[in-house]
């Protein structure tokens, strides 16, 4: 499944940014509780004109941060540094499709649902991603 | 107990990454009405295939006289392609479209 294989190769991608390397990672696929500070990656997709070879992805990047021991811009700094480690398009298209697991054909961001509880900071940024078999 | 007569998804057109194909059979006709004033004769004419295709990959397919890769055309005549439509997006997959009018009965004229 794909959308599992774009969940893992983004997930170690953001993760390989200083600022994103001590959150928790967990892809969509994870059932288990998260534990905080947590770093998501949720993928839902749908062929391409009925198409095996193309896919539209809606990608769902989660930065889940604990607000009793975190301050908003704290979280905000983690936020920031998805969208930095996603703002070069080109080079990050360049490094997931080197892994031979999958091949990006471009993405582009849809926009963000920032959440906050008594618990917890919730930042949800959306990205729309073309993507197919390598 | 499933139909025997549907089909599903593409079948006239061997792209692989075609979203839609439609054609639309038509004919004009030529009323005369009689005395008491029903129609007492009629003249079918102008027979026509009016068709268009959405896809995205990619498209060899340009404007003229040209093969709309569309199976099940009448035999004969002329095949025109008089638009063909692309398009980008910055959300998604690159797609394009055309469209074509089969004359069953007609010769291209250079």
């Amino acid at each position: 499944m794909l959308d599992h294989v774009l969940d893992e190769v983004l997930l170690a991608h953001l993760k390989a940014a200083p600022a994103l390397s001590a959150l928790n990672g967990y892809t969509g696929q994870d059932s288990a509780d998260h534990k905080l500070p947590a770093l998501t990656v949720s993928t839902t997709s749908a062929p391409l004109a009925g198409s095996d070879t193309a896919f539209r992805g809606e990608v769902g990047v989660i930065i889940e941060s604990e607000a009793h021991d975190t301050t908003a811009a704290a979280h905000g700094e983690r936020v920031e540094a998805v969208r930095v480690a996603l703002a070069d398009r080109a080079a990050v298209i360049a490094a997931i499709n080197t892994t031979g697991r999958l091949h990006i054909y471009g993405y582009a961001p849809l926009g963000s649902e920032p959440t906050a509880g008594e618990a917890r900071f919730n930042t949800n940024l959306k990205y729309r991603f073309g993507f197919g078999p390598a | 107990m499933p139909a025997n007569d549907v089909k599903f998804g593409i079948s006239r057109h061997a792209g692989t990454l075609i979203d839609s194909v439609e054609t639309d059979d038509s004919v004009q006709v030529k009323e005369l009405p009689g005395s008491d004033g029903e129609i007492a004769r009629v003249k079918p004419y102008r027979k026509m295939t009016e068709g268009s295709v959405k896809g995205h990959g990619a498209l060899a397919v340009v404007p003229g006289v040209g093969d709309p890769g569309v199976s099940g055309l009448p035999n004969g005549g002329v095949t025109v392609i008089t638009n063909v439509k692309q398009s980008e997006n910055n959300e998604d997959f690159d797609g394009w479209e055309y469209s074509f009018k089969h004359y069953p009965t007609a010769e291209a004229v250079n």
